[in-house]
């Protein structure tokens, strides 16, 4: 029994096929990344399965459920098992940082939420910055805040669309073996990037986006 | 009991939303405390219609109770000199059954001059009884209706014993055009405002939850539902209306206290018998919550709009 199923999706954009007839089969505890050429349909995919964006065509499913046909509450309750991790980060800039980690466990209503956070921020070594406000940060640094707070409610699927693109090299290595790390104990996760280098290195399973279709690598 | 507390769901879910509950009514304080003048700046426009609301549903009220209900025709009427009593008899018992008549009273000669003299501080009138110019006189009162008015004057003017009347309808007429023209005036602008008010809010709740946009698409994107984002939103205009309404209240009694005071001597001179009225608790309670109710209705549909609206 797969995780995620992709099932004959589509998506079109005001007559532009973004995905067409896409199949796709995950497994729990996968690491993925996803490559193609800006504009081929990465974000779409990421839409599709956080259930920001609802396809025209198929069937999505994830354990079990086909997620096209949740309805707000539910897509707001499978969105709490998601860690999403977008090329814009979507922090409050106003916030401190340690806020902005909580965030997750303070919707889920989770408990032990310092301990967490402070576990967090150790392992994308921002522990000095915990009650700095988002807004003073370098961009690397928001996009290690958007890394924690994807990762601190122990997310069953890890969505993360270019989470290395403000990061040098070894910082951008280092997120990305965390990831992998925790696809280890069982997170499923997705990873869209453009650093070719760094996918050959890491040596793991790799989806391209090409002709409206997600094909292996 | 403490394990209890600590169990995953039930008891630690209850604890978390009434929590969240308390933070978010807690958090809604901060910027009236904060910064009072930029509260002020942000809610001005409220406070004013509201205010204005009030002040023209006081006048509305006060005309309402003073020039309304407590209009009455006064009609004197002097009798022939040579009008028996059986006849005044008659004429009172008459006048007495025919529609919106308060009272009908009769004085006689003497009991005329008094009154005379009473009304018009003339008291050394009354010490030359020997010349009396006034005559057997009846007052009626009665409630200013102008059908009934027409049916009573031609009566009088029928009646042989009566030499002459005088009424005040005419004083009467003007003051009810008068207070016609106001109570309109003031229940257009009642309405108006109100329909004014109620605009101001939209844009009010509109501009602020323009304001939250970015929060509240960043709370969409991580799992919140609806009641959870709409919560500190719906608290924090909650709040934000209500120290308006406060504030409005609190100018509202300032002014009620300035011209009933200042207003109260001018009638004193003039011998008006007036009552002014204050708004009720039932009044401003029963305003309070219409427009909480309202504003509850806009915050949701408003900010429900953007929690279903496209997030990225």
């Amino acid at each position: 029994m797969f995780m995620i199923s992709f099932n004959n999706v589509c998506k079109i954009y005001s007559g532009n096929k973004v995905l067409f007839n896409t199949n796709l089969l995950i497994d729990k505890g996968e690491f993925i990344f996803l490559t193609g050429s800006p504009g081929s349909g990465k974000t779409t995919f990421f839409k599709l399965l956080s259930g920001l964006e609802k396809p025209n065509k198929g069937s999505i499913l994830v354990n079990n459920q086909n997620i096209v046909n949740f309805n707000h509450d539910e897509v707001s309750d499978y969105r709490k098992k998601l860690g999403i991790i977008l090329q814009n980060n979507y922090l409050l800039e106003g916030e401190t940082t340690l806020e902005n980690v909580l965030l997750p466990l303070k919707i889920n209503g989770n408990g032990d939420t310092q301990n967490k956070a402070k576990a967090v921020l150790d392992l994308v070594g921002l522990n000095n910055h915990a009650n700095k406000i988002v807004n003073y940060l370098s961009e690397a640094d928001k996009q290690r805040v958007s890394i924690a707070r994807a990762l601190i409610s122990g997310p069953e699927i890890i969505i993360a669309d270019n989470p290395t693109r403000n990061l040098d090299q070894e910082l951008s290595r280092k997120m990305i073996e965390i990831l992998i790390k925790l696809s280890k104990y069982g997170t499923t996760v997705f990873v869209a990037t453009h650093e070719l280098n760094l996918v050959r290195e890491l040596n793991q399973r790799v989806f391209n986006i090409k002709n409206e279709k997600i094909i292996p690598a | 009991m403490k394990k209890l507390f600590q169990h995953k769901y039930l008891f630690y879910k209850l604890r978390f939303y009434f929590k969240h509950h308390l933070g978010c009514f807690l958090s809604s304080f901060e910027v009236p405390i904060k910064s009072p003048l930029k509260f002020i700046y942000i809610s001005m426009p409220i406070i004013l219609g509201i205010l204005m609301i009030f002040t023209f549903f006081l006048i509305y009220k006060n005309i309402e109770n003073n020039l309304y209900n407590n209009t009455q025709e006064k009609i004197i009427i002097f009798l022939k000199k040579n009008t028996s009593d059986i006849s005044v008899n008659k004429l009172r018992k008459i006048i007495s059954s025919r529609d919106h008549i308060i009272s009908v009273k009769y004085y006689t000669e003497i009991e005329s001059l008094k009154l005379y003299a009473g009304t018009n501080s003339r008291n050394t009138i009354i010490e030359n009884f020997d010349y009396n110019p006034l005559p057997k006189t009846i007052v009626i009162l009665k409630k200013f209706n102008n059908i009934s008015g027409e049916k009573l004057y031609n009566f009088l003017d029928k009646n042989s014993d009566i030499e002459l009347y005088k009424t005040n309808n005419v004083f009467l007429e003007k003051i009810r055009y008068i207070r016609e023209i106001v109570f309109q005036l003031s229940t257009f602008f009642i309405f108006s405002l109100i329909a004014l008010l109620f605009l101001i809010i939209n844009s009010f709740i509109k501009s602020e939850v323009f304001k939250m946009k970015p929060e509240i698409l960043i709370y969409n994107l991580l799992g919140a539902r609806s009641s959870f984002i709409r919560r500190k939103y719906i608290y924090t205009l909650v709040i934000y209306l209500s120290i308006s309404f406060l504030l409005s209240y609190v100018a509202l009694q300032g002014l009620f206290y300035l011209f009933t005071n200042s207003t109260i001597i001018i009638l004193k001179l003039y011998s008006v018998d007036y009552v002014f009225l204050n708004i009720s608790f039932v009044e401003t309670l029963f305003s309070y919550i219409s427009i909480i109710i309202i504003m509850l209705l806009m915050a949701f549909y408003e900010i429900n709009k953007l929690i279903k609206s496209r997030i990225l």
